[in-house]
């Protein structure tokens, strides 16, 4: 017969004894994560802008920016996005920004000239048609155009939300 | 509201109805406002609304109004600015009734000073020996207020 006080006893006595390897702090931050320059692949990013969970640093050129997560458990949000990129249709690729893994797990996508920046009008050179407008709303602004002039989307959450 | 989305509808807007007439812009205001319940929309309202607002959004929207719900309990919320455009549409109702009075009242405060001269020289026309003749004078004066249809003497 199953002693049930016995087995509690047991498990009591053996989680005291346990020995983490690694004690993983819900709040840990990596030190990419403070830094205001990061070094990728032998270039410079800086920093540029942050949300809730990631960090966004980019390149002098303008044509690039990496994605650091703000701690560890946000390291989902990269992974969600390049999997979502990496699996999406033609249609729908042509409204993301490009995205690809770097060998550590961050993200580097192409730079978008982003519609909250103040000199993107000036640099688009032309209003935004309404189908833009519309396209921009729907994903709660979180858009830019790439060089191209193309309207993409650079946060999945947000895309095409509302 | 994004300032470069804001500042770009704004300008879509006005390149839109700069094309079109006092009656159109009349008739788009009137329907998006208060006539898309019951009325079907004209060819240059369809367009608007095709343009500025989209088909879903616009069907969406009038759904909404018929089910009763308020933009508090909304079941989702809508891309297009649907406020922010019957706004803008009803400015621009506002401005060109505005200018259309305007020009009425331009029209008779232009008058004003024309009048006051023919006054001014139908009564100096009336002196005989530096005397007002009273006969003349109101003649002359008659002759004016007619001319400017201020009084009827048929």
């Amino acid at each position: 017969m199953f002693n049930y006080k016995n087995f509690i006893s047991l498990l009591t006595e053996n989680i005291k004894t346990m020995k983490p390897d690694k004690i993983i702090q819900v709040n840990q931050e990596s030190q990419e994560n403070r830094a205001d320059v990061v070094i990728v692949n032998g270039k410079a990013f800086t920093y540029k802008n942050s949300g809730l969970t990631r960090r966004v640093f980019v390149n002098k050129d303008k044509t690039l920016v990496v994605k650091i997560p703000v701690g560890k458990y946000s390291q989902h949000f990269n992974d969600e996005e390049l999997e979502c990129w990496e699996s999406a249709s033609d249609d729908v690729k042509k409204e993301l920004a490009n995205t690809k893994r770097l060998e550590n797990g961050y993200i580097i996508q192409e730079y978008l000239h982003t519609i909250d920046d103040e000199i993107t009008g000036e640099w688009l050179n032309r209003p935004m048609t309404m189908k833009e407008i519309r396209f921009a709303s729907s994903c709660r602004d979180d858009v830019g155009y790439d060089k191209d002039g193309n309207l993409k989307c650079y946060d999945l959450h947000e895309y095409k939300k509302y | 509201m994004n300032h470069l989305k804001r500042k770009s509808l704004i300008e879509n807007f006005n390149s839109f109805v700069k094309k079109l007439s006092d009656k159109d812009v009349l008739e788009i205001s009137l329907y998006i406002t208060t006539k898309f319940d019951s009325n079907p929309p004209n060819n240059i309202t369809k367009e608007f609304i095709d343009e500025f607002i989209g088909n879903d959004d616009w069907a969406v929207f009038v759904q909404d109004y018929r089910t009763g719900h308020n933009s508090l309990f909304r079941p989702f919320i809508l891309v297009s600015e649907i406020n922010e455009i019957r706004s803008l549409i009803m400015f621009e109702v506002t401005l060109r009734f505005n200018k259309l009075l305007n020009k009425k009242v331009v029209k008779k405060v232009d008058l004003i000073p024309k009048l006051k001269v023919d006054l001014k020289s139908a009564i100096d026309n009336s002196f005989e020996d530096d005397i007002f003749s009273k006969v003349d004078g109101w003649c002359n004066v008659s002759d004016v207020l007619v001319k400017y249809k201020l009084i009827n003497l048929e």
